[in-house]
């Protein structure tokens, strides 16, 4: 195990390194990072080389590559070409507000997604298992941006017109009443339901699917056969096999808690790492871009190594080599 | 088939695209209809713009109810949404967005500022330096300003002409990579006679410095006693900023807001709001969606579009002001094959009138911008150096026949023009992802097939089409036959040499760093760029800009479309907003005030 877990680790170098160049690759095809002082009529050409100059823009890409990657391994990301700033305090500052939002959402998800899964898979074909996922699909296929403005429109400004108890339209707290608990609970309510309910709809096909799956097999019968209540049945012995994929879905999704949300952050205003992406993106900002990158992909490679260990876990089946 | 004629409008089609706006609609439609009980006639902004090309004083008058000075508007707090962020707060080193703008103006108080009237008012200065008071010699070179007494910094010390040499050093200075040097790098001396008085001897006469390096948002100084000690302009500084301004800076949470509050050093007198909350939404949807509900005060920055769903709101002042960016399609001049010949097509007079007939650009500006501004004449149209003698060209799909005709360009088979076995066939470029410049795009193809020219298009998002020669830009490149976006006088100064006149054309091995990608030269009109630039009397330099620009429109320089709007949304409660086209509308937050 230890030895299994030791190579994987060692094999997930290389791989990283050739993110961080395909990636730092593709956002150079993207565009020019002095696209936006070209635009500017107030911009003289030496005020332009001098910036070009100051952040080595006027190097060969290898060479600005190389910079980067020296810098990075000794823990330093560079800075903003944008705003200037250490991209490490950027994505600082950004950092707990996502683990905020996504960890809401994804206990969201958990709470609407189990329950409801269990239900559908067990009552196969009912009135209720047809609604629920019925509601997953459409869940399923409803773009975040549309769903977080008709939340908007419906809970915050409706409700506010007609004088009912509503909901703040974005931001993370009140300016006037500052960053308390219960600021930010109100604030997070609606990005947090958006996003958790969205991705509910996957894990509840997921769950439903893998449920039956299990459902139908010998060992399960035999509990039966053995005289078990249904509900033994299914929290003792049936419950923890289906939730291996589940495991998996999870696991996936751990990065994503680091990587923001970007769509549902836009739209809510909510100052998270999924926005701080799409921000500089647009501007080629690149320093703030492969921070970003080298935090999730690296956590994604970490979390794809927890779920395989997590699948011997559950599974004494499995065994690694 | 003339489609203005028959009523039929080209864009009926583009009804099914759904954009976000519509999405709101929708969500809107989902709720029961709103409770419009008497929406107010004062919602204003709704200045008669047809006057824009005779007045220069296009200021709404939504407010003017003969605003009396409330004993009880002193105080209170309003909140602002932006939808961008401000990369860095000093005029020098930040990135010009329309958000950044208005936070410095909170901030710092320029040398002069642009009153109501377009004109120049002295701001930290006792007054406008002009030949008439001493201020600019007659040759132009020497130009002397002079302090208020007794200004101080936001922090209390005291401000002095030494500032305002500091400032120069660090604009020019290569390690602050400024982005703004304009008028800065043509000084060639300072001499401060006494403590509030500087002599800026010039290199060589430059008629716009006055304009370029002292007025509106980026005409504020930095503080010695805070630099001086070397600290980073950009990261430092400029996230936490000293000023002169009505408010001073309090804190900025990235990604979510920036407060001001009232400086109580400043020379006009202390601000009469307590602070303002500049609010960090990145989507106008919300911005608007906050507005309309009262969660925030103002939306600033808004696009044409929203307008219909802001106009009739209870309690919400809209207010749009023709500004000094103008939406245009440029002509490329040079040929995209090779950019050392004329362009095969475009460099015919007649072909570029007779596109410029073919485009009925009212019913655009009546359709896709709900009438709010007017087709433009050039960059200079809302700005008191307008020559007003100037109209749009009239939209006459036939004569634009008859000068293609005469061009030699005849119809083919398809329909569409010929000459020489060539295709009348023209690559449009624009930004990709600008919802209302690729509706217009799809638009003016239609106008154009109508006379017989064909229009291609190909869209890149804004870092690929601006990038410099070296990343493979697609403007500096010239592979393109017409290209839209808008631009911006720069500053509050006439000098429109960056757009028309020959050396600014970029040329990948020559002049890389060009601004002109469209490649316009005209001897003619480069003479009369550079004899503007040295005449100082301002008469006589308005007289040349009114030839430079009947020049240029008798030689259809461009295909101009509209002046674009400065949008405000803002609460009826909030008074005192006077938006001007040339000093934006955060000029006078000093005076803003809360009605009860």
């Amino acid at each position: 195990m230890v030895r299994y877990i030791v190579r994987r680790l060692l094999q997930s170098i290389p791989l990283l390194i050739g993110i961080t160049i395909v990636a730092f690759a593709l956002i150079h095809v993207s565009g020019d990072p002095m696209a936006v002082y070209n635009n500017n009529p107030r911009m003289s050409p030496e005020a332009k080389a001098a910036i070009a100059a100051k952040y080595g823009f006027d190097k060969p890409l290898y060479m600005q590559y190389f910079v980067w990657v020296s810098r990075v391994i000794q823990g330093d990301f560079g800075y903003s070409f944008s705003t200037f700033e250490p991209v490490s305090k950027m994505i600082g500052e950004r950092l707990p507000n996502s683990l905020i939002l996504m960890g809401a959402a994804f206990c969201i998800t958990l709470l609407v997604a189990i329950p409801f899964g269990i239900y559908s898979a067990v009552k196969q074909y009912s009135w209720g298992d047809h609604l629920i996922t019925g509601l997953a699909f459409v869940a399923f296929a409803l773009p975040t941006f549309w769903l977080g403005l008709l939340a908007i429109m419906l809970f915050s400004v409706k409700f506010k017109q007609w004088g009912l108890p509503n909901l703040p339209a974005g931001g993370m707290y009140d300016v006037s009443v500052g960053k308390t608990f219960g600021q930010v609970a109100q604030h997070l309510i609606l990005p947090a339901s958006v996003l958790g309910l969205v991705s509910a709809a996957t894990y509840i096909r997921h769950l439903r699917a893998s449920l039956l799956e299990v459902i139908s097999q010998d060992y399960v019968r035999t509990a039966r056969a053995k005289g078990l209540s249904e509900r033994k049945v299914i929290y003792r012995h049936a419950i923890k096999n289906a939730m291996i994929p589940v495991v998996t879905l999870a696991m996936m999704d751990i990065p994503w808690l680091f990587a923001g949300a970007l769509i549902t952050e836009q739209v809510f205003a909510w100052p998270g790492m999924g926005r701080l992406f799409w921000e500089h993106a647009v501007k080629v900002d690149y320093p703030v871009l492969m921070g970003i990158l080298v935090i999730v992909s690296s956590l994604v490679v970490l979390c794809n190594l927890l779920a395989d260990i997590l699948y011997a876990v559950l599974d004494p089946r499995i065994r690694f080599a | 088939m003339a489609v203005g004629k028959t009523g039929r409008r080209p864009w009926a089609h583009l009804a099914g695209k759904r954009s976000r706006r519509d999405v709101l609609k929708l969500a809107g439609a989902l709720g029961i209809s709103l409770p419009y009980a008497a929406f107010l006639a004062a919602c204003g902004g709704t200045e008669p713009i047809e006057e824009l090309g005779q007045s220069t004083a296009t200021a709404p008058t939504a407010t003017s109810d003969a605003a009396p000075e409330p004993s009880a508007g002193q105080g209170g707090t309003i909140s602002v949404g932006l939808w961008q962020e401000p990369e860095s707060l000093t005029w020098a080193t930040g990135g010009a967005s329309f958000a950044e703008r208005a936070v410095l103006l909170t901030l710092h108080e320029p040398l002069l500022r642009v009153g109501p009237n377009n004109t120049l008012e002295p701001g930290l200065l006792e007054e406008v330096p002009t030949v008439e008071n001493g201020g600019i010699s007659a040759d132009g070179t020497v130009i002397t300003i002079k302090l208020k007494p007794n200004l101080r910094w936001s922090d209390g010390e005291p401000l002095t002409i030494e500032d305002y040499v500091f400032t120069h050093e660090k604009v020019v200075d290569p390690n602050t990579a400024a982005t703004q040097l304009l008028g800065w790098d043509k000084i060639a001396s300072i001499e401060t006679p006494d403590e509030l008085t500087a002599v800026i001897t010039l290199a060589e006469p430059y008629a716009p410095f006055v304009n370029v390096t002292m007025a509106s948002w980026f005409g504020g100084l930095f503080p010695k006693h805070i630099l001086g000690d070397g600290r980073d302009i950009r990261t430092e500084f400029g996230r936490a900023p000293i000023g002169t301004g009505p408010f001073k800076f309090v804190e900025w949470q990235a990604g979510s807001h920036i407060t001001v509050e009232r400086n109580e050093h400043y020379h006009r007198g202390p601000a009469k709001l307590d602070r303002i909350v500049f609010k960090i939404m990145p989507d106008r949807n919300t911005v608007v969606a906050q507005v309309k509900n009262g969660d925030i005060d103002l939306a600033y920055d808004l696009t044409e579009a929203q307008i219909p769903e802001l106009q009739d709101i209870e309690g919400l002042t809209l207010y749009t002001t023709p500004g000094t960016t103008v939406e245009r399609y440029f002509f490329n001049f040079r040929n995209p094959e090779n950019l050392h010949e004329p362009h095969p097509v475009l460099s015919d007079v007649r072909v570029r009138k007779a596109i410029v007939m073919a485009i009925d650009r009212q019913e655009i500006v009546d359709t896709l911008l709900y009438g709010r501004t007017e087709v433009a004449v050039n960059e200079l149209g809302t700005t008191p150096y307008f020559n007003d003698s100037l109209t749009p060209l009239p939209y006459d799909p036939e004569q634009a026949k008859a000068l293609l005709d005469e061009a030699g360009w005849v119809p083919g088979s398809d329909g569409i023009r010929e000459k020489d076995g060539r295709r009348l066939s023209l690559l449009h470029i624009t930004t990709a992802g600008n919802a209302l410049r690729e509706q217009m795009q799809v638009v003016v193809q239609q106008y154009l097939k109508d006379v017989g020219i064909e229009m291609t298009i190909q869209n890149y998002r804004p870092a690929e089409l601006w990038a410099g020669c070296d990343s493979n830009g697609i403007a500096a490149q010239g592979k393109w036959d017409l290209a839209g976006w808008a631009e911006t006088i720069p500053g509050i100064d006439p000098d429109i040499s960056l757009f028309w006149s020959t050396d600014q054309v970029v040329d990948c091995q020559t002049n890389p760093s060009g601004y002109s990608s469209w490649g316009y030269s005209n001897p003619e009109v480069d003479r009369l760029l550079a004899e503007q630039a040295r005449t100082i009397d301002p008469e006589k330099r308005a007289e040349i800009i009114r030839q430079v620009q009947q020049v240029l429109h008798d030689d259809v320089n461009a295909i101009w479309l509209y002046y674009r709007l400065d949008i405000i949304a803002a609460s009826s409660r909030l008074q005192g907003i006077q938006p001007t086209p040339f000093g934006g509308s955060f000029w006078n937050t000093g005076d803003w005030f809360l009605s009860s």
